[in-house]
């Protein structure tokens, strides 16, 4: 069989003027002042020579950090932009979804906007005209499908918007993180609505940050970073690749000093038993957190707050620490866990800063990511999966016969 | 179906994916009709309002500088100028802001580029054809005689002209205009500028001989108002001078369609 995607050698630079909003002038031209001419000269590699091969009806699940190229794929494989270098195939009609709702109009029609955004998406008349009842019906905007869109809740406008996306029907569809929008029940109606896209056969390309729906979804998956291909493979294997990625480059980074914040945490570290800073643990080994506080201004209030989240950025659970009676200065705290509590898996550590009366000062939800080994858990040989598959805790119960 | 991406695309390859998204172009012109109108209380009206309202205050201006426009009244003969300019002016504003205005599409989904001017010309053809309908019922009121057969002909023959200089100029403020923002200022500025440099308001037979040929080659548009004086007005013809137009809208429009090839490529990246 043929791949339905080839990918070769895909490069693509900007020229640091182009990123973000930055506009020039004619006179930023004819005055071609060296420092103008030395900025043009600087490029950002946003995709790194990107070969891989995807086959017809596959899922693929595509992840990175924030500037690793992901989105700049998905521009050029739906031909938004062009490639400096190399080529891909694509044996079949592409649909890109990188935002819903692209060209909307407050002041047209729900009727209208449904036309004109099939259109944009590659519908033919036609096909609107024959899908539009199931459209409607979709996104449950029939009582007000003739009223002006400016009229619509956000929400509504949303569904809509996805409704029409969702009932495109390319040999390949491309979605850059269109489901981190909306609520839970309408969340659950585009991931059914994915789920029968890839059932019909159809190739699937999802970009997404949220882990659970890549595991969910995709059965193979390709990391990017700095626009580099990392690595290609059983989704499986490649979001634990990508945690521990995260987790090496997450650690790195110190905490924002802001000296606007009357008391914040400045640093969180995981340490041993000996006080050497760890990013694994073993689950039988005891697991502690030094933090750092700075005080600036003695708030009697005050709070330090201590999440712990599971590889799916769900909470696990929080500890709080008062800082009240603390005088201005840097103080250093440990938190002791409970010994063989955290059942092996990934997880990531938050702060917060808050004092009663005067509210949150400081949200850090990614400050310190550590993982937890299986060395003999009571779940090693069951068939729960290693990491994960048994809960994010494992709690001393007992059981009696009775 | 295989699709090859790449850097470059071939022309043919470009004119084939236009054709495959005709029905886009529609959807656009159809979109920016009903949202023009939308609101608006007076809604189509000011298709016509507008240049009625230009033609009145025109006929003013001329009665103070007593202007010769022949056996031609002076308010068809200016009304007739303001509707074909209008497709000129208005086109050339609408194409040349075009791929800024519609940004958030164009970084979101793709589709032929070319499609945004060309649907952008044909709004403005569509409020042309309301007011030019005005225009017959006015000429016919003003008892002008028309040689139907003539008027049939050659104004396709305008509307081929007109079409081929506001394209060939808005492609090329167009395609600057997303890397230059000051485009946009220089655009309404440059229309005007053509606007006193063409016989609208004002007759041909002001101008001297010798200055004739430079102008008709700096200037297509006094070759589309020879054209409609001739058509309309029975004015004469003067081909030794309308080839200078000829040669230099072809040159336009060149310069547009070219220039918005070699830049096409960055639009999304830049926009």
């Amino acid at each position: 069989m043929k791949p339905i995607i080839e990918v070769h050698h895909l490069t693509k630079r900007f020229r640091l003027g182009e990123l973000g909003s930055y506009y020039h002038t004619l006179r930023d031209v004819l005055s071609l002042t060296s420092v103008k001419k030395s900025k043009h000269k600087h490029f950002v590699t946003a995709l790194d020579n990107i070969s891989f091969e995807v086959y017809p009806g596959e899922t693929i699940g595509i992840i990175g950090r924030n500037g690793s190229g992901k989105t700049t794929l998905l521009k050029i494989l739906s031909q938004i932009t062009y490639p400096d270098e190399g080529f891909a195939i694509l044996r079949g009609r592409i649909g890109a979804l990188l935002e819903v709702g692209t060209g909307f109009h407050g002041e047209l029609t729900g009727r209208e906007n449904v036309f004109f955004n099939g259109a944009l998406l590659g519908l033919t008349k036609k096909e609107i005209k024959a899908k539009f009842d199931e459209i409607v019906a979709f996104a449950g905007v029939e009582k007000f499908i003739d009223t002006p869109l400016k009229h619509y809740s956000s929400g509504m406008q949303l569904r809509l918007a996805f409704a029409v996306a969702a009932h495109l029907n390319p040999e390949i569809l491309a979605i850059d993180e269109v489901l981190a929008v909306g609520d839970a029940e309408f969340q659950q109606k585009t991931l059914n609505k994915m789920n029968d896209v890839a059932q019909a056969g159809r190739t699937v390309l999802f970009v997404s940050h949220n882990m659970a729906t890549i595991s969910a979804f995709c059965k193979r998956t390709l990391i990017l970073d700095k626009g580099k291909l990392v690595n290609f493979g059983p989704t499986e294997e490649m979001v634990r690749q990508y945690l521990k990625m995260l987790e090496v480059y997450v650690n790195q980074q110190a905490l924002d000093d802001d000296p606007s914040l009357p008391f914040q945490v400045i640093s969180v570290k995981a340490v041993d038993t000996d006080g050497a800073v760890r990013s694994e643990f073993a689950f039988s080994e005891p697991i502690s957190f030094i933090i750092d506080v700075k005080i600036r201004e003695q708030i009697p209030t005050g709070q330090i707050v201590v999440v712990f989240y599971n590889q799916y950025k769900h909470k696990v659970f929080s500890e709080v620490k008062d800082v009240g009676q603390f005088s201005p200065g840097v103080h250093k705290f440990k938190l002791q866990l409970p010994v063989k509590m955290l059942a092996p898996g990934i997880f990531s550590v938050g702060v917060e800063s808050v004092a009663h009366l005067y509210g949150n000062f400081q949200i850090v939800d990614h400050a310190y990511q550590f993982t937890v080994i299986d060395d003999g858990t009571k779940f090693a040989l069951s068939n729960l999966g290693s990491s994960g598959g048994y809960g994010d805790v494992i709690l001393p119960c007992t059981w009696e016969k009775l | 179906m295989e699709i090859y991406i790449q850097k470059n695309k071939s022309i043919i390859q470009r004119l084939k994916e236009l054709w495959y998204f005709r029905e886009l172009i529609y959807f656009f012109a159809w979109k920016d009709i009903k949202i023009k109108y939308k609101q608006a209380m007076l809604g189509a009206l000011w298709i016509i309002l507008q240049p009625v309202l230009l033609m009145l205050i025109f006929t003013l201006v001329g009665k103070a500088v007593n202007i010769q426009t022949g056996a031609i009244p002076y308010s068809v003969y200016v009304f007739a100028g303001i509707i074909f300019w209008n497709i000129f002016a208005s086109g050339v504003q609408n194409i040349g802001n075009s791929f800024v205005s519609n940004a958030n599409i164009l970084k979101k989904i793709y589709f032929p580029k070319l499609i945004m001017p060309i649907s952008s010309l044909m709004v403005v053809m569509f409020d042309f054809f309301i007011s030019f309908i005005v225009f017959l019922i006015l000429i016919i009121w003003e008892g002008v005689y028309l040689n139907w057969l003539k008027v049939f002909v050659f104004f396709w023959l305008i509307i081929f002209f007109i079409t081929l200089i506001t394209l060939g100029l808005g492609l090329f403020f167009a395609s600057f205009n997303v890397r230059y923002r000051d485009v946009r200022y220089v655009i309404p500025f440059f229309i005007q500028l053509m606007f006193f440099a063409s016989p609208i308001i004002y007759s041909p037979l002001h101008f001297e001989e010798a200055w004739k040929n430079v102008l008709y080659a700096m200037n297509p548009y006094v070759a589309v108002m020879e054209l409609v004086h001739h058509t309309f007005f029975n004015m004469p013809l003067h081909l030794d001078y309308l080839w200078y137009g000829v040669v230099s809208a072809v040159l336009l429009f060149a310069l547009g369609v070219i220039t918005f090839f070699a830049m096409e490529k960055t639009f999304a990246d830049v926009v």
